[in-house]
């Protein structure tokens, strides 16, 4: 053994040495600790007020970081020197009088990798070193522990792994360089193209595996990880065991090579094994989520109760709760058996109604309750069951389809687990989504909205924690003398949450009277530091803030309290299809993740400074009190907006798209949702309805439009078509849709009645009506029928269209036309629109006119108002203003219309004198929108007289890298600084279009491409010749110099050039020549060539001398 | 006998039959094989150094058998390999400590010493800290023999150490081994130089075509050769007609024609004497007139 020891300490010494001199270490070492150095210098030493706050915030991603930026450039290095040994052997012809020693292969072998692997190891040690110096440097709290536990859970296995699959490939395919190339291949594949897929099997690096460690709970997927780890261990220590087995020189005796191999075959089944397990454990997970929905279904149709009053009396030990909840309960239909469901790690002990124990039956998460008598629909009942174990997490969220189960949670290079109840020694959070205590019916059914049900119910909460641990829940909570806690709303609820740890509480009451507090774990409270000139100012800011939503929103914050709460790292959350709220939000409390670590504008301290920096930039001179506030107004703002994070991917070579999650700590849920309660067993979504209808959301008809091609709205619009209303809330694929679909149903719903008596007018009667019924559960149909009452409009008929696919009504719209009157010194502005309704479907187009008047409140009702139009109806919309309105805007709503809103600003203003000016009104025309007479136009959306050129090869390698993906949507977003190869259709109310406007976009090239338009000739004659300009980002910014577009003109058997110079055309139609025409047909070929960037294909157009 | 070998035969992949039923006793001291390029010589050399399996055939070495016993003849071995040039970028002292460590000598102020030791007996000394790629031909061929020597192993394995040596360094190179054989080990030097045999060697075999052709000392084969070396006074015509008849060893110009010495049974038709024949000499006559193999193309 000492021999053993000795002999590979002798290769691994003179190996290491080798590996020291090689220039290319030399310089892969200096450039990555140079790049390091940089890096961690950027982080720490010289913010610019920028930088990821997820590195500093959570003191593990740093060393996290540093190993993950260092493995990759590891592996390429190692790869490369590993297998560099077995070659260099070959080569040196001095090499063969180490052969000839007495030493094994094994310790021959063995050395050669220690001595690449301890080099590389003292490296991770040096780089965690500078990640140290840097981190104290920066005066960052330091994770001692991580530095360790990422050493051995990235770099270890990973080295072992990598070092292991290239001597064992070089062994095998005796050339370096292919041994090489395929390595890198692999590592590249591995990297940037299989990434998290296959639950992150083949994520040998650990670059996407979820590795982050919370301050607060640690690890939450320790044996995860630990699992997945050794199957890279397992597979680079058996690749090792095959090559010393295979070694090309002849082993000491002859039969030594059969115990490494006999290890290999270990080694490599422990690989097998611990991939199994990692894949099967997900697998699982998935399986017994499906069975919770299976039994939810069973018994969705079970008799149920409502709960009025619930008493939980919860008790923490270190790896359970012990739980004793009293209900007071009522029927709500005649049956002794009564269902309620429970979180199935939660083992039920005892159920007793009246000192009586009551049987029971218990299937996974569900209780069925046998009373032992039949109770009759109403009849109230006292019940208290007694239970104990650990939630299951796995339960919650049964709703969320699996692929978004399975997306990472990653910010940065930052991968994270995803939790959603936690219950450690130290720590517990239980939200109602996890269903820590007992209540009525199932949980989420796939079948039947039965299901979803929620009452106001009154809580009664007492909590023992574990000593040391505060604990939280809605209500204020008071400590008892035995320890525990005691927790009592004094309002209604739905459900209660409840978090205990080593919390602090941060708070003050402000001039509302309400408590705002900061629940923070220990030692997590830097910001007090960073607002400390502020902490006067800070109630007032919060006032405002508040009462700014209120306003918005036109509801009250009902509570008396306002908590945010800190919760680990891991916390996760999914938007549910029937609710804004996600689980983030509860009545009177935010769950913000540890010092909410995704969102940089809570790095206070680099925002002060850059509030400053900003500040001097636009020549002023803030001071830290001003700098301060305006950083806690950013703070504020990512609380008031409806969408949260957003992320780019591109699907194909040119082609954009942009999406948006719901912001999670969006707080219109305060406001609306834990005050009202609209139920509909039919229509489960029916709060959400309103919910949505009261957000008044607009389309994201901006920059989100003009990058995807396409808004939400209209994706939503193109399903409806095809598919009912109910289908697609059942719709897992178009789940990022679904607040879309729900919007558009909601305002159509409620159009008549906006109508009917405007839309401000109904919206206050909603509101009033709402307010009427705070903490109450409300029917949706009564609801309905009260608000037809009001407005005398019929809604509820509609409902029953929502059983069958939507037929899209098409609008064509003539911009408005302004004309001002001058009569005796005083102007009026009469403005006359023009809609038509080119369908078989009644339709209802959304009118807003932006006027001069300033005030939000109390604007003129006719700047926002619904038309209907009934199917194959004109109508002319004429208003009178006496100042020249700014704006105005269409949105065609539920419709086949691309864009479905057009904003046209007002600035030709004709001036109209003498002539009798135009009464007020909606105005049905005949026949139409009048045709022009001798005008011909043959646009991009023509299939018969527009032509696209078949698509040129495209090399292999660029078709692969460019694969497109299928989507259900024709248009996509275009970028045009990346520009498609093929002809690719997008749409932008700048194109021409009579419902659709688009146009289709293609990278300049040497003409080869084209696009023609077959443009019927009504009669012989001069034609003037005009195309459609769209000037794209691209132009305006003044790229490609003085661009043209090349236009071949084929009439008559002529083939003439046409140049168009787009820098100088304006929008709209631009003539190309005026053509004397004697034939039936004009040939218009635009092509591809141009030293713009791309060419745009739309609209052609001849007009009749 | 320190080394046995029986029946010892190799054939490469290719069919080529390198070694054919060669049986050899090679005694302690400086053993020389000698042969032409091809002979077989590198690769019994490297059969015998473990670095290559035999087809068939055993070899026993101070008692073990190479088949089975490889650790213990490994350390017994110390081997200078036919191209000694390349070398991985170590200094020439590091060179021989890993050379030293590898074959067991553990205690590092011990193994320090008889580095040091080693590059000056070989003459290395003043240049252990430059990197041994950079050393010239001769200096690497005696680092060669002092990694060789390091350990002080009982057989000692040497092929073709003088080729490409200037005279110097060979003569150098020669005392070196010479020295060494005086201890109690074996040498096995394999060369195709007649003359790096000739001194020191109480034992040797001939080489041919994968068989072993003599076996005995070299003074037995000297004396094979006694009356068949001829002296012979020729004119520039003749020089040609001699050349196609007999293997020439040595032309030199004498006077107004050539003074030439070849090797054959009898000389007919030319004024010939007879001359006392040297090992180069026995070694041409032993190709030519036993085996047949000699040429002067």
């Amino acid at each position: 053994m000492t021999n053993f020891i000795h002999n590979i300490g002798s290769v691994s010494k003179y190996e290491s040495k080798l590996l020291l001199r090689s220039w290319f270490f030399k310089i892969f070492t200096i450039l990555v600790l140079f790049i390091l150095t940089i890096w961690n210098l950027a982080i720490f030493v010289f913010p610019d007020g920028g930088g990821v706050w997820a590195i500093t915030a959570i003191p593990s991603n740093i060393p996290y970081l540093n190993l993950l930026m260092l493995n990759m450039g590891q592996a390429v290095i190692a790869i490369f020197l590993a297998s560099d040994f077995l070659k260099r052997d070959k080569k040196l012809d001095t090499s063969e009088v180490f052969y000839v020693r007495p030493l094994s292969n094994a310790e021959y072998v063995i050395g050669k990798i220690w001595g690449n692997l301890r080099v590389f190891l003292v490296l991770n040690l040096i780089v965690m070193g500078l990640a140290l110096f840097f981190s104290f440097i920066g005066g960052v709290t330091t994770d001692w522990e991580s530095y360790l536990i990422y050493f051995f859970f990235i770099s270890i296995p990973t080295l072992i792994y990598i070092i292991g699959l290239s001597i064992f490939l070089m062994l095998l395919l005796g050339n370096q360089a292919l041994t090489f190339i395929l390595l890198l291949g692999y590592v590249g594949l591995s990297l940037f193209y299989i990434n998290d897929k296959f639950y992150y099997l083949f994520d040998y690096m650990a670059f996407y595996l979820p590795l982050m460690k919370s301050s607060i709970v640690g690890f939450t997927n320790l044996d995860a990880i630990l699992t997945h780890r050794s199957i890279y261990l397992f597979a680079g220590l058996g690749f090792i065991c095959i090559t010393i087995s295979q070694f090309r020189r002849l082993p000491n005796s002859s039969r030594s090579h059969y115990p490494w191999l006999i290890l290999a075959a270990l080694l490599l089944g422990g690989t097998g094994y611990s991939g199994y397990k990692h894949v099967q454990n997900i697998l699982d997970q998935n399986d017994i989520r499906k069975v919770y929905v299976e039994i939810n279904n069973q018994y969705v149709n079970s008799p149920k109760m409502v709960v009025d009053e619930y008493q939980i009396d919860v008790e923490q030990h270190p790896q359970t709760i012990s739980s004793s909840v009293t209900m007071q309960a009522m029927a709500l239909e005649e049956s002794s058996v009564f269902a309620f469901c429970l979180n199935p790690g939660l083992q039920v002990k005892e159920i007793r109604a009246l000192d009586q124990s009551l049987s029971y039956e218990r299937e996974e998460q569900i209780l069925l309750i046998d009373f032992g008598r039949k109770l009759s629909a109403g009849e109230k009942v006292s019940l208290q069951i007694t239970y104990e174990g650990t939630v299951e997490n796995s339960f919650c969220y049964l709703d969320i389809p699996e692929e978004d189960m399975q997306k990472e949670n990653r910010t940065f290079l930052f991968s994270a687990d995803k939790k959603y109840t936690f219950q450690t020694p130290t720590y517990l959070l239980f939200t109602p989504e996890s269903y820590w205590y007992p209540r009525p019916g199932t949980a989420y059914s796939d079948q039947d909205p039965n299901w979803q049900q929620s009452y106001f119910s009154r809580f009664q909460l007492r909590v023992k924690p574990l000593p040391g641990l505060t604990p939280i829940s809605q209500g204020a909570g008071v400590a008892e003398e035995d320890g525990s806690f005691t927790f009592q709303p004094e309002y209604p609820v739905q459900a209660i949450t409840l978090l205990a740890g080593r919390y602090e509480q941060k708070s003050v009451v402000a001039s509302d009277s309400i408590e705002y507090s900061v629940w923070h774990l220990e030692k997590q409270d830097y910001f007090v530091a960073v607002f400390d000139s502020i902490r006067d100012t800070i109630p007032h800011l919060l006032v405002d803030f508040k009462e700014n939503m209120e306003r918005q929103y036109k509801l009250q914050y009902p509570f008396s309290r306002f908590s945010l709460i800190e919760v680990p790292a891991q916390f996760s959350t999914y938007p549910h299809a029937w609710s804004e709220a996600q689980e983030t939000i509860h009545p009177e409390m935010i769950l913000m993740v540890e010092k909410n670590w995704k969102n940089d504008s809570f790095d206070f301290k680099k925002r002060v400074d850059l509030q400053k920096q900003m500040a001097k930039r636009r020549g002023q001179e803030i001071n830290d009190e001003e700098a301060q506030i305006r950083t806690v107004n950013n703070v504020f703002y990512s609380f008031s907006r409806a969408e949260g994070t957003y992320s780019y991917q591109s699907s194909g070579r040119g082609e954009m798209n942009i999406t948006s999650e719901a912001n999670p700590y969006f707080l219109f849920p305060l406001l609306y949702n834990f005050r009202y309660n609209i139920y509909s067993p039919e229509w489960p979504v029916a709060n959400r309805l309103v919910e949505l209808y009261l957000q008044n959301k607009t389309d994201n008809s901006g920059w989100e439009r003009e990058v995807n091609g396409i808004s939400n709205n209209e994706k939503a619009n193109l399903l409806m078509e095809k598919l009912s209303f109910r289908e697609l809330l059942a719709d897992k694929e178009h789940r990022d849709l679904m607040s879309s679909i729900i919007g558009l149903k909601s305002n159509r719903l409620f159009a008549p009645a906006e109508i009917n008596i405007g839309i401000a007018t109904f919206r206050d009667s909603v509101y009033a009506f709402l307010d009427r019924n705070m903490f109450k559960n409300i029917q949706f149909e009564s609801m309905l029928d009260t608000l037809e009452q009001i407005s005398g409009a019929s809604m509820r008929p509609h409902i029953a269209t929502w059983d069958k696919p939507t037929a899209l009504p098409v609008f064509t719209i003539v911009p408005a036309d302004i004309a001002k009157y001058s009569h005796r010194g005083e102007d009026a502005f009469v403005m006359s629109i023009l809609v038509s309704n080119n369908s078989d479907q009644e339709g209802i187009i959304h009118l807003d006119i932006l006027d001069n008047s300033r005030m939000v409140e109390n604007r003129d009702p006719r700047t926002s108002r619904k038309i209907w139009l009934a199917p194959q109806q004109t109508k002319e919309l004429v208003s009178v203003w006496e100042d020249a309105p700014r704006n105005v805007t269409i949105h065609t709503m539920i419709s086949g219309n691309l864009p479905n809103s057009m904003t046209q600003p007002i600035n030709n203003i004709r001036q109209e004198r003498g002539v009798s000016m135009a009464q007020e009104g909606d105005y049905i025309l005949e026949g139409g929108i009048p045709e022009v007479w001798g005008e011909v136009i043959v646009d991009n959306e023509d299939s018969t007289l527009f032509v696209l050129s078949e698509p040129e090869r495209v090399g292999l390698l660029t078709k692969l890298l460019d694969e497109t993906e299928e989507t259900s949507f024709k248009y996509a977003g275009v970028s045009w600084w990346r520009p498609p190869y093929q002809w690719t259709p997008t749409t932008n109310a700048g194109y021409y279009g009579k419902y659709i406007r688009s146009a289709y976009i293609i990278k300049s090239g040497n003409g080869n491409q084209t696009a023609t338009w077959k443009v019927p000739v009504p009669s012989e004659g001069h034609y003037e010749l005009y195309y459609y300009v769209y000037r794209d980002e691209d132009i305006r910014r003044g790229r490609g110099g003085d661009g043209e577009y090349h236009f071949k003109i084929d009439y008559d058997g002529e083939l003439e050039d046409a140049y168009l110079n787009l820098r100088r055309a304006n929008d709209g139609w631009e003539q190309l020549g005026v053509y004397y025409i004697a034939s039936d047909t004009l040939k218009v070929t635009l092509t591809n060539e141009s030293r713009l960037r791309n060419v745009s294909a739309d609209a052609v157009k001849i007009v009749k001398r | 006998m320190s080394i046995s070998i029986k029946g010892l035969n190799k054939v490469y992949p290719n069919g080529n039959h390198a070694l054919k039923d060669i049986n050899l006793e090679i005694p302690t001291g400086m053993f020389g094989l000698l042969g032409p390029n091809g002979a077989g010589k590198s690769t019994l050399m490297r059969i015998l150094v473990a670095l290559m399996e035999p087809s068939s055939g055993e070899v026993n070495i101070f008692g073990h058998d190479l088949l089975k016993e490889r650790q213990e003849i490994r350390s017994l071995l110390g081997y200078l390999p036919q191209d000694f040039r390349f070398f991985a970028k170590y200094k020439t002292y590091e060179f021989l400590d890993y050379a030293a460590r590898l074959s067991g000598m553990n205690n590092r102020r011990k193994r320090k010493e008889a580095v040091d030791a080693m590059l000056e007996s070989v003459g290395l000394f003043d240049v252990r800290e430059r990197y041994a790629n950079k050393l010239s031909g001769g200096m690497k061929r005696r680092l060669g023999i002092a990694q060789a020597l390091i350990h002080n192993p009982k057989v000692i394995i040497v092929d073709e150490p003088t080729t490409g040596l200037d005279p110097e360094e060979r003569i150098r190179f020669r005392n070196l081994l010479t020295a060494v054989s005086e201890q109690d080990v074996t040498i096995i030097l394999s060369t195709h130089i007649v003359g790096d045999i000739s001194s020191s060697c109480k034992c040797m075999a001939l080489m041919n075509k994968g068989e072993v052709a003599y076996y005995g000392s070299p003074e037995d084969m000297l004396k094979q050769a006694e009356g068949k070396v001829w002296r012979i006074q020729i004119n520039g015509d003749q020089l040609h007609d001699v050349d196609k008849k007999y293997p020439v060893i040595s032309t030199i110009p004498s006077g107004t024609g050539w003074e030439v010495q070849v090797v054959a049974d009898e000389i007919k038709g030319y004024d010939a004497e007879p001359f006392p024949p040297n090992l180069e000499h026995a070694y041409v006559y032993y190709m030519e007139s036993k085996l047949n193999r000699w040429t002067n193309d």
